[in-house]
């Protein structure tokens, strides 16, 4: 349609443009033409009377060819004496005669003698016989061998305008004498011709031109068939008219001037008035002619151009749009090029199709379960919405997480995990009724398994487009969950795993997809926390922790961004020696809007994208920062202690930056420790032993933290390259415990075998100090000696412990909230 | 041009003629033997004239007295001068026949050849007043006949007779369109000066237009300009032309076809042409040529010559018939009393009149 409007517009334009175009061309033209219709009209005209003159000259000078050639003449004129032959002169006379009647253009002929005398003359109609003088030109002829004359004149006879020419007879004299016989002129010829005869013309002139007019040179009038011309005021005008254009009692007229000979002018003149009449009419005529042609041609052109391309093209777009709709058959059998281009186009529609169907698939498709896949699932939801919209009808789904999988992939290898997750595909399916499923989107081959989509790992979706109720909804996840209860063959081996499922309902819960998608999500993890192998309804609490946990990320990546994450330190002391070791830097969030954010909530979600090594990195610089601060103003080095997160074990990357911004600081790496908790090095067992040892090979300490709380044997404890143990402060919270005392005494005296450094933390009461000192624990942090302190309070706090060598708090530090 | 009657070239006697030299002179033995030498040479002329001009039975006599043949080249009646000049330069012609006004362009041409008139002695047989009249021509010119222009008619068609130039140049209203003029300038303009009263030889500018005037105020009732005596013939015969000029011996030959025309030489007075014979300037037989011309001097063959050519004129008796043609008793008068005159060539200026004038009448257009 666009096309057509775009084409139909073209047309417009261009038949506009074609218009106005031809309207200013026709204008053009007639003025153009006008003018030089004038000029070429007058040098017609000029043409016309010019071949007439030269016609009567060149009939002129053959005839006078013929007599002054002819024998007869020659004997005639041999000698004067034979001139005086009557009987000569007859036959000459009557020769001459013949010649008048076989050219009847020429009026008349004479010849004269060289003494002046007339000797014959003949002509028609002429009644004077009076003997004509001989003239000036003719003595001219006599004077001058070899030249012609022509002349305007009137004749002497019948006083009428006449074109005359002379020619001279010449013969060999007959002298007798030693010269050589010389050429003389014996005769002179005159042809005469009337130029009325010359310029009569079978057809009547038109109105709007004069018939030719000769002057002389000064404007005498020498011939003239108009009577116009005969007024002096004409004739002068016409002379000297500029451009050729001039007006005489209103009219005006057009003159072109040509010398035909020298002193004869011939003006051929023309009426401007009815000349730029007529062709007015006949350009009226033609731009009617011109102007109905020009309309008619866009039409008959636009129809054919419909006929020939358009609804070719239609047919072309309907097929393009719309994959159900063929070609027009009758346009494809055409042979032209249109026809040759829609041949192209099914040909290569179909290939698209074809293509399209196979990148939808792999688009669409997890490769592994051959399930709908992630990018699959918001068509899948958006289709069913739409039915449930429809139908007003609910909509449920279902997020499912595998309890277990990661350890029978840990425990029989990844081919292993990937099997199950098909034959977890396939259990799932089985449970899924027909009407439970939906094929609209993809195709048939896929329509069985569409309403269950693997989102990735261990996480599947189920889409229930169609629930009474929230309990159908429920039995359907318990029918999932009862159906992975009995164990799956991993080749020979049996592995149990569950799966925790969260279910948000369209549109109850939400109407919005996405989140309805959060919410699954959120109630899944519910799911998970309440003890796994359950389905979880949500509702609107699991909303809120989920959009608290959001609205964290939010602000940590704003923090983090914007450099915004603070690192404050708490003093490691020797209570021995009551001397500051170190400080433990602690990473600190103070939003505006949230206030104090713990680091319990906030590193586990920076610990889900890499923000956590940014925050490392920021804390590692501080670290440095304050240790040379702290060199400088108390020329001691203090250790500076910061914690690691498991993610970040593999990372190594990671590692090289640590090392890099170590030496930026010029700071010795034995002064800064890693602390990495026993539980996550009791995970990540591998990793974390490589990751000790990385970190011990760059020249840092490394040290266990919170131990005591993890799944560590004593045992293990020597294969860990770390250099101090910090003992996790549940031990000191039961100080009076005997168990507690027990396990402390173990550890710290592994501890001392092991050579590693103790590390008392959560030490907050005089009673927890004094156990410690007993036991002559290396180092002691806690509430007792500070708080963590913010960097610019460190180098006062020192100042301060070191004056006083108190172990008293400082009650004036700013306090960690 | 002047028409030339038939005559009669006679045989001469060869005896008689060595006798006659015996008598008057006492030639020697040589000049004898050479004169019979040359006239057994000598045994044929060559006659350079129009095929009926020549009476067969003249020729005859003069072969059969001579012992000389008479071999005759006839020129067409059509011809033209140039044609004559021609055959005349380029064959063995010893004898042409001329018209009086021919002679002088001839003989200044060198085309023809000077007469030794004392072997012409019979030259006193033409008449004194002959001689006189063409005194001009008789160093080169035996005549032989003499020609009147005049008018030919239907007799019976006009029944009253016409004796004046009026029946053309005043018509009638009956002859209108019924009229034949000559195309020949000088004979057409000629008779119309004498229907003026006046003489060509002589006519001034103004008599000169006169006759144009009047020419042209007849043109329209003339039917034909011509003078080929066929077209001639045949119009008079047809009746399509009722009048006509013509020469006597034209009139004589249409009568041989047409009994009822009868010519007239007008009373206002006509001209007449003598044609005479010439001997070629390149002819090797002249002593004969002489003799075949004296012997047509004859008074006998005068005779022959007038009646077998009914010339209106006598060379022998100096007298002029003037209706020669018609049936009625012959009118003659002596040609000192007559209106004819002998045409010779005008002068050139009158010439170009007269040529203006005819080419004014030739190149006005046409009724």
């Amino acid at each position: 349609m666009l096309l057509r409007r775009k084409i139909t517009f073209l047309v417009l334009i261009i038949t506009t443009i074609f218009l106005v175009t031809a309207g200013l061309s026709v204008v053009t033209f007639i003025q153009t033409y006008t003018k030089a219709s004038q000029t070429e009209e007058a040098r017609e005209l000029r043409a016309a009377w010019l071949f007439k003159l030269n016609t009567a000259h060149q009939t002129a000078y053959s005839i006078s060819d013929l007599i002054v050639k002819d024998e007869i003449t020659k004997r005639y004129y041999r000698n004067e004496e034979n001139t005086k032959d009557s009987r000569l002169h007859m036959m000459f006379s009557n020769y001459i005669a013949d010649l008048i009647n076989v050219f009847p253009d020429v009026a008349e002929i004479s010849l004269y003698l060289a003494d002046g005398q007339e000797d014959i003359r003949v002509a028609f109609d002429v009644s004077n016989k009076e003997e004509i003088q001989r003239s000036e030109i003719i003595s001219r002829i006599f004077e001058k061998p070899h030249h012609d004359v022509i002349n305007i004149e009137i004749h002497e006879d019948f006083e009428a305008p006449v074109l005359r020419f002379y020619r001279g007879i010449e013969m060999l004299s007959e002298i007798k004498s030693p010269q050589r016989p010389v050429m003389q002129t014996v005769a002179t010829v005159r042809m005469t011709l009337l130029l009325d005869q010359v310029f009569s013309s079978s057809t009547p002139l038109p109105a709007s031109q004069l018939g030719p007019m000769l002057i002389d040179d000064s404007g005498k009038l020498l011939y003239s068939s108009a009577p116009e011309a005969l007024s002096e005021e004409f004739r002068t005008q016409a002379m000297n008219a500029t451009q050729g254009i001039f007006t005489v009692d209103g009219k005006s007229w057009f003159v072109d001037r040509y010398e035909w000979r020298p002193g004869i002018l011939l003006l051929s003149i023309l009426e401007l008035d009815a000349l730029s009449s007529d062709i007015a009419e006949a350009m009226i005529a033609l731009s009617f002619s011109g102007l109905l042609v020009l309309l008619l041609l866009p039409l008959a052109l636009g129809l054919l151009f419909r006929h020939m391309v358009l609804l070719p093209l239609y047919s072309l777009v309907r097929a393009a749009d719309d994959t159900e709709s063929d070609i027009d058959s009758k346009h494809l059998n055409r042979d032209d090029e249109i026809g040759i281009l829609l041949k192209a186009f099914a040909s290569m529609r179909k290939s698209l199709i074809q293509q399209n169907l196979a990148l939808r698939n792999q688009v669409y498709k997890d490769g592994l379960t051959g399930l709908p896949n992630r990018n699959a699932l918001p068509h899948i939801l958006e289709e069913s919405a739409k039915r449930s919209r429809k139908l007003k009808i609910e909509l449920a789904l279902m997020f499912l997480d595998l309890d277990g999988f990661k350890q029978v992939n840990d425990a029989h290898g990844h081919s292993s995990g990937d099997l199950l997750l098909k034959l977890v595909a396939e259990r799932v399916s089985g449970q899924l009724r027909n009407n439970d499923q939906l094929y609209h989107f993809l195709d048939d081959e896929m329509s069985l398994e569409a309403s269950l989509v693997r989102l990735g790992g261990d996480e599947f979706t189920v889409v229930l487009p169609d629930i009474r109720s929230r309990s159908n909804a429920r039995k359907v996840a318990h029918r999932i969950i009862s159906s992975m209860e009995s164990p799956f063959d991993l080749e020979g081996a049996e592995v149990f795993v569950g799966c925790s499922i969260g279910i948000s309902l369209f549109p109850s819960d939400t109407a919005d997809l996405e989140e309805l998608i959060q919410f699954a999500d959120a109630a899944m993890y519910e799911a998970k926390r309440r003890g796994k192998m359950q389905a979880v309804l949500y509702d609107g609490t699991m909303h809120n922790s989920e959009m608290a946990q959001m609205e964290i990320s939010k602000v940590l990546h704003h923090a983090v961004t914007n450099d915004e994450v603070e690192s404050w330190f708490q003093p490691k002391i020797d209570p021995v020696t009551n001397q500051i070791h170190g400080f433990e830097a602690l990473a600190r969030i103070q939003s505006k809007k949230f206030g104090f954010i713990s680091p319990a909530k906030f590193i586990p979600i920076a610990e889900r994208s890499p923000m956590i090594d940014v925050i490392t990195l920021r804390c590692l610089e501080n670290c440095c920062r304050l240790q040379k601060h702290l060199e400088i103003e108390f020329e001691e080095c203090f250790q500076m202690s910061l914690n690691l997160s498991p993610r970040q074990f593999s990372n190594r990357e990671l590692f090289e930056q640590l090392n890099e911004t170590v030496q930026r600081y010029d700071v010795d790496p034995k002064s800064i420790e890693f602390e990495v908790t026993e539980t996550s090095i009791m995970e990540y067992k591998d990793l974390g032993k490589d990751l000790l040892k990385t970190l011990k090979g760059f020249g840092f300490k490394t040290s266990l933290d919170d131990f005591g709380t993890g799944y560590s044997s004593l045992g293990h404890l020597h294969d860990f390259p770390v250099d101090s143990l910090k003992i996790d402060r549940l031990f000191f919270e039961n100080i009076e415990d005997r168990a507690s005392q027990s396990i402390l005494e173990s550890v710290l005296q592994l501890a001392r075998n092991l050579n590693l450094t103790v590390v008392a933390e959560g030490i907050e009461t005089a009673e927890q100090m004094k156990y410690v000192q007993d036991r002559e624990v290396d180092l002691v942090q806690g509430y007792i000696y500070s708080r963590p302190l913010q960097q610019s309070d460190v180098i006062e706090f020192v100042r301060l412990f070191k004056q006083t060598q108190n172990l008293k708090p400082i009650v004036n530090a700013t306090v960690d909230p | 041009m002047g028409q030339i009657n038939k005559m009669t070239v006679i045989n001469s006697n060869t005896s008689t003629y060595l006798k006659a030299t015996i008598e008057k002179s006492a030639c020697s033995l040589l000049f004898l033997s050479l004169c019979l030498f040359e006239a057994a040479v000598a045994d044929s002329l060559s006659i350079f004239a129009g095929e009926d001009h020549l009476s067969p039975s003249v020729i005859q006599q003069f072969q059969n007295k001579f012992g000389i043949k008479i071999r005759l080249i006839p020129y067409s009646r059509m011809s033209s001068r140039e044609e004559r000049i021609e055959k005349l330069l380029n064959t063995d012609i010893d004898l042409i026949l001329l018209d009086n006004t021919a002679v002088n362009d001839h003989a200044k041409h060198g085309w023809i050849g000077e007469l030794n008139n004392t072997w012409l002695p019979n030259r006193k047989n033409i008449h004194r007043h002959w001689r006189e009249q063409l005194s001009a021509t008789h160093r080169y010119l035996v005549p032989y006949s003499g020609d009147a222009f005049g008018l030919i008619y239907r007799a019976d068609l006009i029944t009253t007779p016409l004796v004046s130039w009026s029946a053309v140049f005043s018509h009638t209203q009956a002859l209108h369109g019924k009229i034949l003029l000559s195309d020949q300038p000088v004979e057409l303009l000629s008779s119309v000066m004498r229907y003026l009263h006046q003489d060509i030889q002589s006519a001034t500018g103004p008599q000169m237009r006169a006759a144009e005037k009047l020419l042209m105020n007849i043109r329209p009732s003339v039917r034909h300009f011509t003078s080929d005596l066929r077209a001639v013939t045949e119009h008079l015969a047809s009746g399509n032309v009722w009048v006509a000029q013509g020469f006597s011996a034209e009139a004589k030959t249409i009568q041989y076809s047409d009994p009822n025309v009868e010519f007239v030489i007008p009373t206002e007075g006509s001209f007449y042409y003598v044609d005479g014979f010439a001997i070629s300037a390149q002819s090797q037989n002249v002593r004969q040529a002489h003799r075949f011309l004296n012997f047509l001097m004859r008074k006998t063959v005068l005779r022959q010559i007038r009646e077998y050519l009914n010339s209106p004129v006598s060379f022998r008796s100096g007298r002029v018939e003037l209706d020669s043609s018609t049936k009625r008793p012959p009118k003659t008068l002596p040609i000192q009393q007559s209106p004819l005159r002998l045409f010779t060539q005008p002068e050139i200026t009158t010439v170009r009149r007269l040529m203006s004038t005819w080419h004014t009448l030739n190149t006005s257009e046409k009724p």
